[in-house]
């Protein structure tokens, strides 16, 4: 009986032991233009805290052996967002033209296995005069955008101002009423 | 004989209640012949296998730790050998190639790994140099293990692989025994590039 007992716990402690990993896509092509920013999904199952790397690679073709570039090397500007259900938003935005190959690495730290998923970019280089034309447009976005910050640090300079000058004068009417009635 | 008897019976019973509690029931049912409604309501389960439009990769490892028990430094080469199970499916081909994750390890980069095991020593690839590759747009979407012959399905064969840690020529002083002396396999999945690139699944 004992035998037997120890022989079904040992069954499901095998079976516990099968871990397992899956990713789509394995590859995806991107074109785009210089500057631009383009987003792709990938899939990995199962949900886990993953650590994510790339390595990048001008020639490499699928040789993992020359893909040692990092993506700050090759000028490619990429973050990702997790979304649900296992699925990643990955976005690239390349300051400079020609093909690029990386791969991108989940690892994770629980199964011990590291998966990868080829990207592909094809960055259209772009001309000199539309080249300024979108470092402007870039420009102007960045100021937009610090200029928003600016207000909101505006608003709250005045908020607090106001709040603090509601307190100092109930406190500054306290005082007064206070040594009136003394 | 009596307790015996008890517990097959229990045994056969649960593992009664866990393939009747997997299949669904919803009351209806729908022969060749004959058709018999169970209760008022009728409605059946509608399934379809749908093929993915993408790329796609899945790898099972059935193995979390191998220990090589007391291992003696100089003892015959193929001494210390163990094994461990790795499956693979999808649409692409993939190579998984094993590193170490703590890679200045003097000790387990001396780990030699095979498909089956094997007497002669030049059949056996050290860790950095082994990849394992799975062909399995040859038998697209099922479980492929890899065996001695190539790639099989995994109804075949249970996959099993042959790993060795060879001590046999170490040579650096070790003044003291280490107890459970550790270090782990991470195994690198990457989509074989051409498979990829010949076209949309």
């Amino acid at each position: 009986m004992k035998k037997l007992l120890i022989l079904f716990l040992s069954l499901l402690f095998l079976i516990n032991f099968s871990s397992s990993i899956k990713i789509s896509p394995t590859y995806q092509k991107i074109k785009m233009d210089q500057y631009e920013t383009k987003c792709v999904n990938i899939w990995v199952l199962p949900e886990e805290n993953y650590s994510i790397s790339s390595r990048w690679s001008i020639d490499g073709k699928g040789d993992i052996e020359k893909y040692k570039l990092s993506s700050e090397k090759i000028k490619i500007s990429f973050n990702y967002t997790y979304l649900e259900k296992g699925k990643y938003e990955f976005c690239f935005n390349p300051k400079k033209g020609g093909n690029f190959s990386g791969i991108i690495f989940f690892y994770s730290d629980a199964n011990i296995v590291e998966i990868g998923s080829w990207v592909e970019l094809e960055v259209r280089k772009i001309e000199l005069d539309e080249e300024i034309i979108v470092l402007t447009e870039n420009v102007i976005k960045d100021i937009k955008e610090k200029s928003l910050e600016n207000k909101n640090e505006i608003l709250f300079f005045i908020f607090a101002l106001l709040l603090f000058s509601f307190f100092f004068i109930i406190f500054y009417k306290k005082n007064t009423q206070n040594k009136n009635s003394a | 004989m009596g307790e015996k008897f008890v517990l097959i019976l229990f045994f056969g019973f649960f593992i009664f209640g866990i393939s009747f509690s997997s299949s669904s029931y919803n009351g209806t049912f729908i022969g060749n012949e004959t058709t018999t409604i169970k209760n008022t309501s009728a409605e059946f389960d509608v399934i379809a296998n749908i093929s993915a439009t993408k790329w796609w990769a899945e790898v099972q490892l059935n193995t979390s730790e191998i220990n090589f028990g007391n291992v003696q430094p100089k003892k015959n080469w193929n001494s210390y050998r163990a094994k461990y199970k790795i499956k693979a499916r999808g649409n692409v081909d993939v190579d998984i190639i094993p590193t170490l994750v703590n890679s200045n390890d003097n000790i387990f980069s001396n780990l030699y790994f095979a498909r089956i095991f094997e007497s002669s020593k030049s059949k056996w690839t050290k860790i950095g140099f082994y990849k394992m590759k799975f062909n399995l747009t040859k038998n697209e979407g099922y479980w492929s293990v890899l065996t001695s012959s190539g790639l099989e399905n995994a109804t075949n064969s249970n996959g099993e692989q042959s790993i060795l840690l060879d001590l046999s020529e170490y040579e650096d002083p070790i003044p003291f025994t280490i107890e459970n002396y550790r270090n782990s396999i991470k195994f690198i999945i990457v989509p074989d590039w051409s498979s990829v690139n010949s076209g949309s699944p």
